[in-house]
């Protein structure tokens, strides 16, 4: 049985989309393609938020998504950690308020703090996102995305909004904790140096298809396409 | 014509227009403050009409206040995060009652909420009760004028909330109404307590639409703008009195909403 499977097709603005992917726990699948390919369309069905005309989608073992049945259970209920782009932290919470969200019951509080200390952020505990940099930011959306015990993990561009500097500094740190993790993850960027380093496996996905899967080596030696041919050919910064 | 001149021009003919405009708006007030005497002043206050009038205006706009901002939010809610064209139909709707014409208003307060009104008739049949000339139906109309100055703000700021929070939210497990109260109401608060304070200075100026629907009834529906109207039949100095009381008490409220930490 697969951790996740999506089979999922449907219109997205001037594209149409038809994609399989399935994935195996633990493995960090990274999602790649140029701008425009429909990365995010296929991270935002998986979560519920876009209904896809046709298809289904399994997260463990579980049905989430079958256009045949009309069931399409609710973003809420999906049990899908989420990453978002800038992060998305609440502006009004602390950082120990923003992981404590998803969390319920008297205990909530130290349990959260369990998760920034695991991710190593829990001296910022107190600390608005508004006064955090961009790096500490990620690491707070990701102890919030993990806190609730998510049974698939998202991340859409996850180092897109750092700069250069602290960049390859995060990219290291989250492509250890993301193969640390007990349950699948998958990564949506168009960075080539973060789909390099980010995932075990890889999906190259162009115009809205998936032209070629499977593991990093042989995904890179097959040069499926051009997005491959020069991710294949680019040396990881 | 150089550079230097032309910039000196736009410089005089935009700030002349500015303060030509700023002018004419301040005018009335500063008409109504300078004219008056202290003794003017305790007299209004003292007048018989000052009291109730006052006391009323309070607790209507209060009450329509809380309606307002209660229903609206949600309406706003609704509105913001709507998709189509009914959901645009939906938002023009709403915001009716600033074109309607007070009058306007009031006569279709009447014939919707009126004794032999078309869902009035259903109340009195059910309840006996009469809405028209009652503080109920001064609470109705003042409601009627001011909340869409309220919805607009609030559709507006629920409009502006960054979509990936809420979705973020969700993803955390919280249900649509978490993502509410938890994210959306809090994010928007300062916006919303904008828009409560133009809605309820609306309601308390409130005049034709109450008059129409609600009478001019002392201590029960004669709300401050209409004891202004009422006075000046009578005695112009007691009716700028109210007047000013009038003023000074909305500006002192509008303050103190405005000075809410946001």
């Amino acid at each position: 049985m697969s951790a996740v499977e999506a089979q999922i097709a449907g219109t997205a603005g001037a594209f149409e989309y038809e994609v399989e992917l399935r994935l195996d726990a633990p493995a960090a699948l990274v999602l790649a393609g140029p701008n425009g390919a429909g990365k995010s369309t296929v991270l935002k069905a998986i979560l519920g938020a876009i209904r896809p005309e046709r298809g289904r989608i399994t997260i463990g073992g579980a049905d989430v998504f079958d256009a045949a049945r009309a069931l399409d259970v609710p973003t809420e209920l999906r049990a899908v950690g989420y990453v978002p782009q800038a992060y998305a932290l609440f502006p009004h919470l602390t950082a120990l308020e923003n992981v404590a969200f998803g969390l319920r019951g008297p205990d909530r509080a130290p349990r959260a703090r369990a998760v920034l200390e695991r991710l190593g952020v829990a001296d910022l505990a107190h600390r608005r996102p508004t006064s955090l940099s961009g790096g500490e930011q990620q690491r707070v959306a990701l102890a919030r995305a993990l806190a609730p015990g998510p049974r698939l993990l998202l991340l859409d561009e996850p180092l897109s909004a750092l700069d250069v500097i602290s960049r390859r500094q995060v990219r290291l740190f989250l492509a250890q904790h993301l193969r640390s993790l007990e349950i699948p993850s998958i990564v949506v960027t168009h960075d080539i140096d973060d789909a390099r380093t980010l995932g075990d496996r890889l999906a190259i996905l162009e115009r809205g298809r998936v032209v070629d899967s499977g593991d990093l080596p042989s995904v890179l030696q097959r040069r499926a396409s051009p997005f491959a041919a020069e991710l294949a050919a680019s040396k990881e910064t | 014509m150089t550079f230097h001149t032309s910039r000196l021009a736009w410089n005089v003919l935009s700030r002349t227009a500015a303060a030509v405009l700023l002018a004419f708006l301040v005018a009335p007030v500063l008409a109504l403050i300078l004219s008056i005497t202290w003794d003017d002043l305790t007299a209004g206050l003292a007048h018989p009409l000052a009291a109730p009038a006052l006391k009323l205006s309070l607790l209507t706009s209060t009450c329509s206040l809380l309606l307002v901002t209660t229903l609206g939010t949600l309406l706003a809610w609704h509105l913001a995060h709507g998709r189509g064209p009914a959901s645009r139909w939906l938002e023009t709707l709403s915001q009716f009652p600033i074109v309607m014409p007070p009058a306007v208003a009031g006569l279709g307060l009447l014939l919707a909420f009126g004794q032999r009104g078309t869902f009035g008739r259903w109340l009195t049949a059910a309840t006996g009760f009469s809405l028209p000339f009652t503080t109920a139906a001064v609470v109705l109309a003042e409601s009627f004028v001011s909340a869409p100055f309220f919805i607009q703000a609030a559709v507006a700021a629920f409009r502006r909330l960054d979509p990936e929070l809420l979705l973020a939210a969700r993803s955390l497990g919280a249900s649509p109404a978490r993502v509410f109260a938890r994210v959306g109401l809090p994010l928007s608060a300062p916006a919303l307590l904008g828009g409560a304070a133009t809605s309820w200075a609306r309601a308390v100026g409130e005049f034709g639409a109450t008059l129409m629907f609600a009478g001019n009834l002392t201590g029960r529906t004669q709300t401050m703008s209409l004891a202004v109207y009422t006075a000046m039949e009578s005695d112009l100095r007691a009716a700028q009195s109210l007047a000013v009381v009038l003023v000074g008490v909305s500006f002192g409220l509008l303050a103190v909403l405005r000075a809410v930490p946001r």
